[in-house]
């Protein structure tokens, strides 16, 4: 079990002496440009050290011990947060599943469609009010025709 | 010659077919069959004698005078463009003759009559240049879908056909009324009347008119392609249509519309449609993203695929209204790996709608282990209409978003998102059909596997995705002529688009 995990390490602490050819397709860092502080190089490596030292005074000489760190509400917060990776995965839930999800439900019968809905209602509706004028009884076909033509007359008057 | 002979030999073997059921009901579909393979092999040759350093536009040409009182000729042509178009609605011809191979019983040569003469009728659209012709063919091809969808149709068949017929009805007539009016205006600068794609293309409207007439063709295309808000038939005729009604609606009829787009809105109207392109490419993203969602929330999973496919006709959008060679190029490569992939899923569907007779996604599950060789080829077809590289798809997504990102970093942005929103619902649907817990309702022990008919289709379909993914230069180079000719021919356009 041990051994990948070793050279791992070693890959990890000496890796960076490896030259690898990368020359040609990134262009050579530029001088100046990203000159990083020295406190900020100072940080970057004390950081590292710092973790080694602190988990030997966990693990190592058992100076401080881990059930009293665990004793700690906030310290149990952290742990349970880091725990779900900083909470990526609900915020994920949150913001992009469930709205979308919700977005998709509510509207699974297209409204765009509501515009054809629309046409079918108004046909019906026209057909059954055609379908109940022709009644059989001649006096309302008489008066269409003279409504008819009464208004042939005023338009053909109007134009 | 070649272009009159592939029409007539669809035409005529439709007539056939029908006549022949008279003898056999088994004839119908062999002469169907024969006469699409009849159709590609001319046009493998076609594309064998392609020469990428050609110098004049079209391969080949045919004309005869058609009505000459009215200026109208029977032109037909072909460029790289249409030569691909032509190609893949054969190709689909002989999927679809395989497709209806045992699900059509009933009446089955007024069928084939119906499925060769929509094909005619698409062939027609590809390379007509006249444009009363292009109109003649627009109207052929439509009636004879109607009739597989109001006849062989599913449950809710009327409903679905007549929406299908009046929504394509109303708006081929915007496009006829824009016709005519521009041979109209032809008439009155030039002094003679013509229908000629390359004397009207000559003609300079202008101004608002220019607009309108624009809008007439713009909509009858997007309701064809379809775009948001025109897409509603859509999901209705393809849920309703018989498995090889759905390959030919998703594989070759939306393409005319973005083929009428390519060919003709954007040359014939070169000023207005730059002023249209920030709305055009709004509604390509709005369909893109949208239909995505509403696709998610589908239960009935040809309503899905559907819904999927206006979602994918948005790239093409995107692409015709970037209107260089790249984005140009993207459409191309999008219609015809969508048209692959597409019918490869309906066909799918339909497979799992004869084994299961349901549509129902809630009444599919764990469908793997009964039918293993379909969820393989099932999953095979989800990648690659998620966008996977390697495969057709991708190569015209990216080619449409890197087309659109030259002329609008937001579009192609926005865009971008509905690949990922598109592997969301591809994986989706393979997880509700194939994988979870089997439908104790269903007896499924009795279902069948993939036969050999049908594993030849979809290994068909597979090598020509793997093809398109793999060597996509053996289809660029072919349209490569014909699409910087047509963007480069409209100055005006980009003339128009550099002030926005």
């Amino acid at each position: 079990m041990a051994a990948p995990l070793l050279v791992l390490m070693v890959l990890a602490l000496a890796g960076g002496l490896i030259h690898v050819p990368t020359e040609s397709v990134f262009a050579a860092p530029g001088h100046g440009e990203h000159q990083v502080s020295t406190l900020m190089h100072s940080i970057m490596i004390a950081v590292p050290l710092l973790g080694i030292a602190l988990s030997y005074l966990f693990y190592g000489s058992r100076t401080l011990s881990v059930e009293r760190l665990m004793s700690n509400n906030v310290a149990r917060g952290l742990h349970r947060f880091w725990f779900a990776g900083w909470g990526f995965d609900g915020l994920y839930r949150r913001l992009f599943i469930t709205p979308y999800l919700w977005l998709a439900a509510i509207n699974k019968r297209d409204v765009v469609d509501t515009a054809s809905e629309f046409l079918v209602i108004l046909s019906e509706a026209g057909n059954a009010m055609l379908a109940r004028s022709q009644s059989g009884s001649l006096r309302w076909y008489i008066l269409s025709v003279v409504g008819g033509t009464v208004l042939l007359i005023t338009l053909g008057g109007v134009l | 010659m070649t272009l009159l002979w592939i029409l007539l030999l669809l035409f005529f073997g439709g007539v056939l077919a029908w006549l022949s059921e008279i003898f056999d009901s088994r004839f119908p579909r062999w002469i169907a069959l024969l006469s699409v393979v009849a159709t590609f092999i001319p046009l493998l040759q076609l594309y064998g004698s392609f020469d990428a350093q050609r110098e004049s536009l079209w391969i080949i040409e045919f004309s005869r005078s058609w009505i000459p009182s009215l200026g109208i000729n029977f032109m037909l042509a072909i460029d790289g463009l249409s030569l691909l178009l032509v190609g893949l609605t054969s190709f689909l011809g002989i999927i679809a003759v395989g497709a209806a191979w045992v699900e059509i019983r009933d009446r089955a040569g007024f069928f084939y009559f119906n499925l060769l003469w929509t094909l005619a009728g698409v062939v027609g659209v590809f390379t007509a240049i006249d444009l009363f012709l292009f109109f003649f063919f627009w109207e052929v091809m439509l009636i004879p879908m109607y009739f597989i969808i109001a006849i062989w149709g599913h449950e809710n068949k009327r409903y679905a056909a007549t929406k299908f017929f009046l929504y394509t009805q109303f708006t081929g007539m915007l496009l006829l009324v824009s016709l005519l009016c521009l041979v109209y205006f032809f008439t009155i600068q030039y002094g003679y009347l013509s229908f000629a794609y390359e004397d009207l293309l000559r003609l300079e409207v202008g101004g608002k008119l220019e607009m309108w007439l624009m809008l007439g063709f713009f909509i009858a295309f997007a309701t064809k392609l379809p775009s948001v808000p025109f897409h509603s038939w859509l999901p209705d005729a393809h849920s309703q249509a018989p498995t090889a009604g759905s390959v030919l609606l998703a594989g070759v009829l939306l393409k005319t519309g973005a083929y009428g787009l390519i060919r003709f809105t954007l040359p014939l109207f070169p000023e207005s449609s730059a002023q249209f392109t920030p709305v055009a490419l709004t509604l390509a993203v709005i369909s893109i993203l949208y239909c995505a969602k509403v696709a998610l929330a589908q239960s009935d999973i040809k309503r899905l695929i559907a819904y999927t496919s206006v979602s994918h006709m948005g790239f093409v959008l995107l692409g015709i209204y970037a209107w260089n060679l790249i984005g140009l190029q993207g459409a191309m490569m999008t219609m015809l790996a969508h048209g692959l992939s597409a019918a490869a899923l309906f066909s799918l569907a339909g497979g799992l709608q004869g084994r299961l007779h349901t549509r129902d996604m809630r009444r599919m599950g764990g469908l793997w282990a009964l039918v293993p060789r379909m969820a393989v080829v099932a999953l095979f077809f989800s990648v690659a209409a998620l966008g996977m590289p390697g495969l057709g798809n991708f190569v015209g997504e990216f080619l449409s978003l890197l087309g659109v990102f030259s002329v609008s970093i937001w579009a192609a942005a926005l865009a971008a998102l509905g690949m990922i929103v598109a592997s969301v619902y591809s994986l989706w649907v393979m997880q509700a059909v194939f994988q979870g817990a089997q439908n104790p309702e269903e007896d499924q022990a009795l279902l069948s596997d993939l036969d050999a008919r049908e594993l030849a289709l979809y290994g068909l379909m597979m090598m020509g995705l793997i093809l398109l993914g793999l060597f996509p230069n053996a289809f660029l180079d072919v349209s490569a002529i014909a699409l910087e000719h047509l963007s480069s021919a409209s100055d005006a356009f980009v003339a128009v688009r550099g002030r926005l």
